[in-house]
């Protein structure tokens, strides 16, 4: 048996190494799909003597790159660019538009639950003052159009704020489990389920998983020994944050392991990819 | 295009990080011809080239800092961030989500890696020029595709009417056949 599964595991890497041969060229020259990338960046880390490859195929990037005929801008381009920075030269940098959300840690209802509003108070502070800094530098109608976008983009991050620390609040209102869910080395956390027995409901939160594009899904699995059993599936919004709710029945989420896949958007009656992320359950 | 040695790019850039506007504009004349001729080679539109250009030269007056001599050429950082910029920008005219693939930092960091071969040899592309000839038209086609269109496998296997193994093979063969006629040459 342990030889039969040393070999099953020489098999898996070879494959993989292959998988991550097949990938490489594709790879550097940006032609993979978000879940290629995904994947070409975990085998990476498993096939040392594949990745000796990525500076070769690199260094024909290089080339590639230079293999542009130059042509001569119109003459227009140089003034206005000199004087945009002479302009912006005028004006304080702007700030950097960077949103830290705390991540749940465990400590007590109130302490998180004042931590969320904390991050919703500054959140609000630094995307008004981005906004200021934005109309401040807008002196053309392409920067105009910047500007709305950015005024989009913030309404609809607000809205997913909120949703978050609604659902996050209810999580924390009571004890609650967390069973993170690591990576194929076990090395690095990729999710988390925050479970409330109280309520009944689970959340599931990543902030690490890409997103995918969109014939694609993540895929909830709950794992024991009759099989695998879908929970759901998801997707992270443009910020990278998955969330998800769920209510899980109490003799279905006791034993076994929980697991993450990638599927086709309708997603699958049974996993078709190997789980990208596996949390035991021991509740 | 007169290339400057190493040091030249590296005090140029200080400078710029020091926002030394006149820096700035000989950054600009030395590098404005490939950019733009990037832009055109990806939007093959003069407007939108034009925007290109500028946003990319915008992005490295902005951040000049994340130049790194040690991880590489100028003006490969430079024309990274024209072709992702192009990229980006026909995406959006075509109303396409962005790939979603390989970002613009993790093609910075890939263009990075140090090499562990004499990378003398690319500094002359027509070295590169050469070799890619020597690989079938179809494969080249879609590597030119995929690099300076930024399409993916399944993009390019839709405008071609080929199935996505047939493309994922021939920027794959391709790639890998350039691979080894290069180093054959350098040994």
């Amino acid at each position: 048996m342990t030889v039969n599964k040393h070999n099953n595991q020489q098999n898996k890497s070879q494959s993989d190494c292959d998988e991550l041969r097949d990938l490489l060229p594709a790879y550097v020259i940006g032609a993979t799909t978000a879940e290629e990338t995904g994947r070409v960046q975990q085998l990476l880390e498993v096939c040392p003597q594949v990745a000796e490859e990525l500076p070769i195929y690199a260094a024909m990037v290089d080339g590639l790159l230079e293999d542009i005929e130059p042509l001569e801008p119109p003459a227009h381009l140089r003034a206005n660019l000199l004087n945009t920075i002479a302009e912006s030269a005028k004006q304080v940098p702007t700030p950097p538009n960077v949103m830290i959300l705390p991540k749940p840690d465990g400590k007590s209802a109130a302490a998180n639950n004042r931590a969320w509003w904390v991050a919703v108070a500054a959140s609000i502070l630094l995307i008004a003052t981005n906004i200021f800094w934005v109309v401040q530098s807008a002196t053309t109608s392409n920067q105009l159009a910047l500007v709305q976008e950015e005024l989009v983009t913030t309404q609809n991050q607000l809205v997913n704020l909120q949703q978050q620390q609604d659902d996050f609040a209810r999580l924390v209102a009571a004890d609650m489990e967390v069973i993170p869910l690591y990576d194929a080395e076990n090395e690095v956390i990729l999710a988390s389920v925050l479970w409330n027995e109280t309520a009944n409901q689970a959340t599931l939160y990543t902030d690490e998983l890409p997103t995918l594009d969109a014939e694609h899904t993540y895929q909830l699995w709950v794992m024991n020994s009759d099989g695998a059993t879908s929970i759901g599936l998801f997707q992270p919004d443009t910020t990278g944050t998955g969330l998800y709710v769920f209510q899980p029945e109490s003799t279905l989420i006791r034993s076994g392991a929980l697991g993450i896949s990638v599927e086709p958007a309708s997603g699958s009656e049974t996993p078709t990819t190997a789980p990208i992320a596996v949390g035991e359950l021991r509740l | 295009m007169t290339r400057q040695t190493p040091i030249d790019d590296a005090t140029l850039m200080e400078r710029i990080v020091a926002r030394d506007q006149s820096a700035f504009a000989d950054l600009y004349d030395q590098f404005a011809g490939l950019v733009y001729g990037m832009a055109m080679r990806v939007l093959n539109n003069t407007t939108l080239a034009e925007e290109a250009t500028q946003d990319t030269f915008m992005k490295v007056w902005n951040q000049p800092e994340k130049w790194k001599p040690e991880r590489g050429k100028l003006i490969s950082w430079i024309l990274t961030i024209a072709r992702y910029t192009a990229i980006d920008r026909l995406r959006k005219e075509q109303s396409q989500s962005p790939s979603g693939a390989v970002g613009l930092d993790d093609l910075i960091n890939i263009i990075g890696k140090p090499s562990v071969v004499d990378q003398n040899q690319w500094y002359d592309s027509e070295v590169l020029k050469e070799l890619i000839r020597q690989l079938p038209e179809d494969q080249i086609e879609a590597i030119h595709m995929a690099f300076f269109k930024g399409m993916s496998h399944s993009e390019i296997a839709d405008y071609l009417g080929q199935p996505l193994g047939t493309i994922k093979s021939r920027i794959r063969d391709g790639l890998q056949k350039l691979k080894g006629l290069w180093l054959r040459g350098v040994e």
